[in-house]
């Protein structure tokens, strides 16, 4: 091999390598995320395994039958106070206010009576919320446990003052504050303080349970009300609120009472059908039977809630997030997709050549602002600007003008580029045949550049999907999904996205803990958006080049 | 070349003679620039009704400048003006400000060198011109679209698959294609610009007999650099030399027996 074939290759290696450098480290993030965020699924099951198993399953449910009554003794309420406000009117002497008095007194009595029947489930409630609770600390502190055993045993560590093998220790119903403390020391004395760390001697001490100073399984305990205690309310219950249905027969002062009552007695049948439902729910609850790793998947993907850093439980799903991301997104695009359409348009078929020198240098600009300039001025100027048309200054209307602005140029620029792509022969043949400019533009430039314009509305979506800095200052961060049902109403609620929420919480989590997991996880789904759009875009770009 | 001369009626004088029938087209002492790029330098020329007019000469001597003059296209491109003289098409000034660019552009169709059919179906491509001035009528566009390729020899070919994409057509196929839409618009004059430049000798000679089928209804100006296709179609011929008109006369003298020098070097192959 004489020398400048070797230099060749040597040119060769470097080029080449360089290309194979950038493949590699997309491989390596790609690889990384999904390292990161998969093991979510395997800690998410066992969250919730530990939820069912805790009894707050159980808990919740108890609570969401309590709420639907507090909602019924609402309307109770309701009407109780507005007819009380509407007898004051009556004069002394009315010959129909004795019996307006007597009436109210008995709607009185029976708003006293309902709330006492609530009171009943609420009062059980807290207890089981109680014992859930400090269950749900129990098995935590045995997980600890167990995992702190195992590491002990890794690394060969004598048993002295922790004999406890994983077997025995999986046994246990409960810990003492006393033992936790001395395996605390154990751990100190063998200079492993990590490890120590992890037991916390503390939640023993501030049990809920008579026995102080120990942290206990009390699942049995809920078991045993479920089927007693819990059965005793329901059928109290069922008594009171049937017979308070029938028993009742109201003689309101005022006609909308009336309706109001209706309305009340029919939610409580309504009620009163769904009891068996609670009842069932409640039957079914078995805090042994495993959790499905699937109900995991679609507890991310399908989760209607993402609640964190809660007592009772975490809830890790990504739909609102998601839904405030898409609708952000939507909003952004219409907006950017006719501004700018619109302006590669009249640059591209209108504008004299000064003009286009000074409008495409200005709309490119637009893209060289920091975006977190753009987020002040969306809170500074727009958000007193929206709050005109919404309840907050701050919500996915104010975001959608920002990303909409921030999209502008990715859409301009690849719109003219594809605009300015399709044939001139083209332009000339349909002036020749007597179209005029507008004519020419409508039906044979547009069409012809569609595919163009497609793409780059595709690649203005990816950037204002995986846009972070605007959304977080000026999306309003609620996390619930959008109301859809409000109508126009829908685009002026503040939402929560996927990037905000990763910049938001991703600097306080716990390195390794299920939230982590699930951010990382958010991450994936943003990454396998952002890979589908850019596939498609590129699929439609492809497609256009073939027809020329 | 002897055949297409003897096929078509002798009836044009040389433009130094007085013509007894109204030309179609009228250009005098036509001065053009690209903004201060002079391109055309005082043509004076005329071309009559149903006659083939040739436009021949080297690249660069403004023979399709020229022509994208009569049915200004060239208002499209920056700094291109009439420094002085005129074009009248029917006695009426194509620059003047009163007149209708677009009602120009109907009256007088182009064909492209290279075959541009939109990306749209056949059938689509030849309705475009009617559609565009608002005939909606499907049987009228139906009819028209049916007249317009066969008049352009294409519809035998193509009336299978009318709602096939244009550009699955081949080369030749295309250009008459092009042809039929501008046929569709019925002008009365037909540029045609190097219109078998980008075509093989078959598809050629396709268009050729199209040509020359045409001109029976049609005043036809052909820009070519074939000199062999200018003697087979047109029946005058103008060479142009640096943007000015050296001489316009039949093809058969033109070929024959120009009257000046730099027209036979030209035409002998002594430049070009």
């Amino acid at each position: 091999m004489n020398s400048s074939q070797r230099k060749e290759n040597w040119i060769k290696i470097f080029f080449a390598s360089n290309a194979v450098t950038s493949i590699i480290i997309l491989g390596l993030i790609t690889l990384f995320l999904f390292k990161e965020g998969i093991e979510f699924f395997g800690q998410y099951r066992n969250d919730l395994q530990r939820y069912r198993k805790s009894g707050m399953e159980y808990a919740n449910v108890v609570t969401k039958q309590h709420d639907d009554l507090t909602l019924l003794y609402r309307y109770l309420e309701n009407i109780l106070s507005q007819e009380t406000a509407a007898l004051e009117t009556l004069t002394t002497d009315d010959a129909s206010r004795t019996s307006a008095e007597k009436h109210t007194k008995q709607m009185l009595e029976l708003t006293r009576d309902f709330q006492n029947t609530k009171e009943l489930l609420l009062i059980y409630e807290k207890k089981v919320v109680k014992w859930a609770a400090e269950t749900k600390l129990f098995l935590l502190t045995q997980s600890d446990m167990i995992d702190v055993k195992e590491e002990a045993l890794k690394q060969g560590l004598p048993l002295e003052d922790f004999p406890e093998t994983v077997a025995q220790l999986e046994e246990r119903t409960f810990f003492t504050h006393k033992e936790l403390i001395r395996w605390q020391n154990y751990f100190i004395r063998h200079q492993r303080e990590d490890l120590a760390k992890r037991i916390n001697p503390i939640v023993g001490t501030e049990s809920g349970t008579k026995e102080a100073g120990q942290i206990t399984s009390l699942t049995p305990l809920i078991q045993a009300s479920a089927k007693q205690q819990y059965a005793e309310i329901l059928s109290k219950q069922k008594i009171k609120l049937s017979s308070l249905l029938n028993r009742y027969n109201p003689n309101f002062i005022l006609p909308e009472s009336d309706k109001d009552f209706t309305k009340v007695k029919t939610a409580l049948t309504e009620y009163l059908s769904t009891v068996p439902l609670y009842e069932q729910r409640l039957s079914e609850w078995n805090p042994a039977e495993p959790y499905p790793l699937h109900r995991a998947f679609s507890g991310f993907l399908l989760g209607k809630d993402w609640v964190t850093n809660s007592a009772r439980q975490d809830w890790y799903g990504v739909l609102p997030l998601l839904s405030g991301s898409l609708l952000v997104s939507m909003i952004a695009l219409a907006l950017a997709i006719p501004f700018g359409v619109g302006s590669a348009i009249y640059v591209n078929q209108v504008a004299t050549a000064r003009e286009q020198s000074i409008i495409k240098p200005c709309i490119e600009f637009i893209s060289a602002i920091p975006s977190v300039l753009i987020g002040f001025f969306g809170i500074a100027v727009l958000g007193g600007m929206v709050s005109f048309v919404a309840d907050e200054r701050l919500n996915s209307l104010t975001a959608g003008f920002l990303l909409a602005l921030m999209t502008v140029p990715t859409i301009f620029t690849l719109a003219e580029d594809s605009l300015n792509n399709v044939p001139r022969a083209l332009r000339d043949a349909s002036l020749s045949l007597g179209a005029n400019r507008w004519q020419t533009c409508a039906r044979v430039i547009f069409p012809s550049a569609i595919t163009g314009i497609i793409s780059a509305v595709l690649l203005g979506f990816g950037r204002v999907i995986g846009e972070t800095m605007v959304v977080l200052l000026c999306a309003g961060n609620r996390i619930a999904i959008p109301d859809f049902t409000s109508g126009l109403g829908v685009f002026a609620q503040p939402v929560h996205t996927m990037t905000g929420i990763i910049a938001q919480e991703m600097g306080e989590v716990e390195f390794g803990s299920i939230h982590y997991r699930a951010l990382f996880m958010v991450g994936i789904a943003l990454f396998l958006i952002a890979l589908l759009v850019n596939f498609l875009s590129q699929t439609i770009a492809g497609r256009y080049k073939a027809n020329y | 070349m002897q055949e297409a001369i003897t096929t078509s009626p002798e009836r044009s004088p040389s433009t130094d003679e007085v013509d007894p029938i109204d030309p179609a087209i009228r250009i005098r002492d036509l001065d053009f620039l690209y903004g201060s790029n002079q391109v055309i330098h005082n043509v004076s020329l005329d071309i009559f009704p149903k006659e083939v007019m040739a436009f021949i000469g080297p690249s660069g001597c403004g023979k399709s400048t020229l022509l994208r003059c009569l049915n200004r296209m060239n208002d499209l491109v920056d700094g291109a003006r009439i420094g002085k003289g005129s074009i009248e098409i029917h006695g009426v000034d194509v620059h003047d400000k009163s007149v209708d660019v677009i009602e120009l552009r109907k009256k007088v169709g182009m064909v492209f060198q290279k075959s541009n059919p939109f990306p749209k179906s056949i059938y689509q491509n030849v309705a475009y011109g009617l559609q565009i001035q608002g005939v909606k009528s499907k049987r009228v566009v139906d009819q028209k679209v049916e007249e317009s390729l066969r008049k352009a020899a294409l519809w035998e070919e193509v009336k299978d698959r009318l709602n096939e994409n244009a550009y699955g057509l081949s080369g030749g196929q295309q250009q008459r294609l092009c042809i039929a839409r501008t046929l569709a618009v019925e002008p009365e004059i037909i540029l045609m610009d190097e219109p078998c430049s980008a075509l093989d000798p078959v598809a050629t000679g396709r268009v050729e007999e199209l040509i020359l089928e045409l001109k029976h209804e049609y005043t036809i100006v052909v820009v070519t650099h074939n000199m062999q296709q200018a003697g087979r179609i047109s029946d005058r011929t103008a060479f142009f030399y640096l943007g000015k008109l050296i001489e316009c006369d039949r093809t058969k003298k033109i070929f024959l027996n120009p009257s000046k020098q730099q027209t036979e070097d030209y035409i002998s192959g002594k430049f070009g």
